[in-house]
C-alpha cells in the first residue's frame, strides 16, 4: 500500500526525516506515535501529496503522491488535525464531494452521521469543532478509499464520541484498506491501532504489530520496581514495569508505557525488534 | 490522458464549484445592484428638478460592475486555495490541476461577471420602469456589446489571469501584494517605454515632431494608431508588434502556465 524508501525531508534547515524507510500494508490500522515535532503530520502530508520529499521515494498504491493525480486522490482521504469545514450544509458537502470518489457510499455516510449524532442538515459553520470533526470522519470513512490518513482524530471529541470513533473505525477497516492514525491520545485508541509506529528525530524507532510487541516485551503491574525492567512508571498502587519477555507468554500491551520505554531505550528496543 | 483531463469529471467539478460558490457570487452581484439602487435613492433624496440619470452612464456602470467583479473574483471565490489549512480540502479533491484551473476560470471569468451583469441590469430595468423620470431610458438600450467591449473584455481577462496567478502566488495580504505588483509592473513598463522614446527611438519621435502629428494614447490598443503611418522606422514597428505579442501572447501564457505550475507544486 505505502512504500517509503530512504526518505529525507527538511523545512529549510530543520531536518525532519533522514533516510527513513517503512512499509505499510493493507488491512491494518496503523498508530503513528511520536513526541511533538518529530514529523508525524509531515509524514502524513508526504503520504497524501501535500508535501514534496527532498530525496528518497514514497509510493502509495503505485503512485507518487506529490503528482496528485486524480486516480491517486480518489483512493486517499486525509483528515487534518484542525479541520474547519466550509460554509456549507454537511449533506450537500458530502454529496458534492462524494461524486469524485469512485466507491463513495452516501447511505454509509448517513448511517455514520446518525451514529455520531451529528445533524447533516446543519452547516459546518454552525457545528462545534468536535461535531465538524465527526462529520468529516464520517465522510472520510464513507468514501471507502484504500488509504485513510487521520491526524489526531480524537482531539476535540467528547468521551462518548471517542468510543463511537473506535467503533466506526474498526468497522470501516477492510482487508484492502489501510488506515493510519497519528495521535498523542493513545488511550483513546487503545485496542484499535495495530501495528504501532513510533517516530523520533532520527526516524522510525519501532514499527511492529501488537502481537510482536507482546511477544517481545512484557508489561507487568507490581507493587515495586522490577530489577529486570527497562522502564517503570509509577501508577496508583504500584508500578508498571516494562521488561523483555523471556517467558514467551503474551501480555497486554500498555501503549503509553511502550512509548515511554521505547524513548528511554532506543538502542535496546531496536536490538530487541531487529528482524 | 484521463489523469490530465476528463470531461465528465470537469463538469462535475464545475457543478460542485458553482453550487458551493453561488451564494458568494450572488452576494457580490447584490452589492453592485445595491450601489445602483443607492444611486437612484440618492437622486430621489438630494436632487430636486434635475433631469435624472442618463442611460449611457448607467450602461457604463453595468460594464464596470461586471469587469470589476471579475477582477476581484479570485480573491473572493478562491482565496483559501493556497492556505496551508484551508486549501487542503480542495487540493486533495480527486480532480486534475487542469480541471481545477479551468473550473476556476469559468467561475471567475464567465459566471460571476454574467451574474453581476444580469443582476445590475435587472435592477436598472426595474427602477427605470418604476421611475422613468429619474432613470431616463433603459441602460439595456444603451449597451454597446460591439468591438470596443470585446477588446476591453479581452484586456480585462488578461489582467484577470494575472490576478488569478497572484492569488495563487501570495499566501498572505493577497490583494495588497497584487496591487503593489501591478503598480510595480506598470512602473517598470513605463520606464522601458520612456527609455525607448527618449533614447532608442529618439529620431522617430523627432520626425513626429516635425510632422506635427498628435496621437493620443489612452490604452494599450491605441498604440495601433502609430502603425497607421508608414513614416516610422521598421524598428519602431517591430517594437509595436513585439509589445502586442508580449501583451496578448506571452503575458497571458505566462500567467496561465505560472498558475498551473503553482497549483501543481504548491505545498501545504
Amino acid at each position: 500500500m505505502v512504500t517509503i524508501d530512504n526518505l529525507s525531508f527538511n523545512y529549510s534547515k530543520h531536518v525532519v526525516f533522514n533516510d527513513v524507510s517503512m512499509k505499510l500494508e493493507a488491512g491494518k490500522i496503523y498508530g503513528l506515535l511520536g513526541q511533538n515535532g518529530v514529523g508525524k503530520t509531515t509524514l502524513l502530508k508526504i503520504m497524501s501529496g501535500l508535501l514534496k520529499l527532498k530525496s528518497g521515494s514514497c509510493k502509495v498504491n503505485g503512485y507518487e503522491p506529490f503528482q496528485r493525480e486524480p486516480g491517486f486522490l480518489g483512493e486517499l482521504f486525509f483528515i487534518p488535525e484542525d479541520f474547519m469545514g466550509p460554509d456549507l450544509v454537511v449533506n450537500k458537502f458530502a454529496k458534492l464531494r462524494g461524486e469524485f470518489y469512485p466507491n463513495y457510499d452516501h447511505n454509509k455516510f448517513s448511517r455514520l452521521m446518525t451514529e455520531f449524532e451529528v445533524n447533516g442538515n446543519s452547516k459546518f459553520t454552525k457545528l462545534s469543532f468536535g461535531q465538524q470533526k465527526k462529520a468529516i470522519i464520517a465522510f472520510a470513512l464513507s468514501t471507502n478509499t484504500k488509504l485513510i490518513l487521520m491526524d489526531e482524530p480524537s482531539n476535540g471529541l467528547d468521551i462518548p464520541s471517542k468510543a463511537q470513533l473506535r467503533r466506526v473505525i474498526s468497522q470501516a477497516s477492510t482487508d484492502d484498506s489501510c488506515i493510519v492514525i497519528s495521535t498523542h491520545q493513545v488511550r483513546d485508541l487503545e485496542n484499535l491501532i495495530d501495528p504501532i509506529i513510533i517516530l523520533d528525530k532520527n526516524g522510525v524507532l519501532l514499527n511492529a504489530s501488537i502481537d510482536e510487541i507482546s511477544q517481545k516485551l512484557c508489561f507487568e503491574f507490581s507493587p515495586t520496581v522490577s530489577d529486570k525492567s527497562m522502564y517503570s512508571e509509577q501508577t496508583l498502587g504500584g508500578y508498571i514495569n516494562v521488561c523483555k519477555n523471556e517467558s514467551n507468554k503474551e501480555c497486554k500491551v500498555n501503549i503509553e508505557a511502550l512509548f515511554n520505554s521505547v524513548h528511554q531505550n532506543r538502542e535496546l528496543i531496536k536490538d530487541i525488534f531487529k528482524k | 490522458m484521463k489523469e490530465f483531463f476528463d470531461i465528465n469529471r470537469f463538469f462535475q467539478l464545475v457543478r460542485k464549484e458553482t453550487s458551493e460558490r453561488l451564494h458568494m457570487m450572488l452576494k457580490i452581484a447584490a452589492i453592485f445592484s445595491a450601489l445602483l439602487a443607492g444611486y437612484w435613492l440618492s437622486i430621489i433624496i438630494f436632487s430636486s428638478g434635475d433631469p435624472g440619470s442618463v442611460a449611457s452612464s448607467r450602461a457604463s456602470f453595468i460594464f464596470f460592475a461586471a469587469i470589476f467583479s471579475m477582477l476581484i473574483a479570485p480573491f473572493n471565490l478562491y482565496k483559501s486555495y493556497n492556505h496551508r489549512k484551508g486549501g487542503i480540502d480542495y487540493v486533495l479533491l480527486p480532480a486534475s490541476v487542469s480541471e481545477k484551473y479551468l473550473s476556476m476560470l469559468i467561475n471567475c471569468v464567465i459566471l460571476l461577471p454574467i451574474i453581476t451583469f444580469v443582476s445590475v441590469l435587472a435592477v436598472d430595468t426595474i427602477i427605470t420602469t418604476i421611475t422613468p423620470n429619474i432613470f431616463n431610458g433603459y441602460a439595456l438600450s444603451s449597451l454597446n456589446l460591439g468591438d470596443k467591449f470585446a477588446k476591453g473584455y479581452a484586456e480585462a481577462i488578461i489582467m484577470q489571469l494575472g490576478f488569478i496567478y497572484c492569488n495563487l502566488l501570495f499566501r498572505k495580504y493577497k490583494v495588497t501584494k497584487t496591487l503593489l505588483s501591478t503598480i510595480g509592473l506598470y512602473i517598470f513598463f513605463a520606464m522601458i517605454l520612456v527609455l525607448l522614446i527618449t533614447v532608442v527611438f529618439k529620431e522617430d519621435f523627432k520626425l513626429m515632431e516635425e510632422m506635427n502629428v498628435n496621437i493620443r494614447i489612452d490604452k494599450f490598443s491605441d498604440f495601433a494608431k502609430l502603425d497607421q503611418s508608414g513614416e516610422y522606422s521598421s524598428l519602431f514597428k517591430t517594437l509595436y508588434y513585439s509589445s502586442q505579442v508580449f501583451f496578448y501572447g506571452i503575458l497571458p501564457a505566462w500567467f496561465i502556465f505560472g498558475s498551473y505550475h503553482r497549483m501543481k507544486t504548491l505545498q501545504y
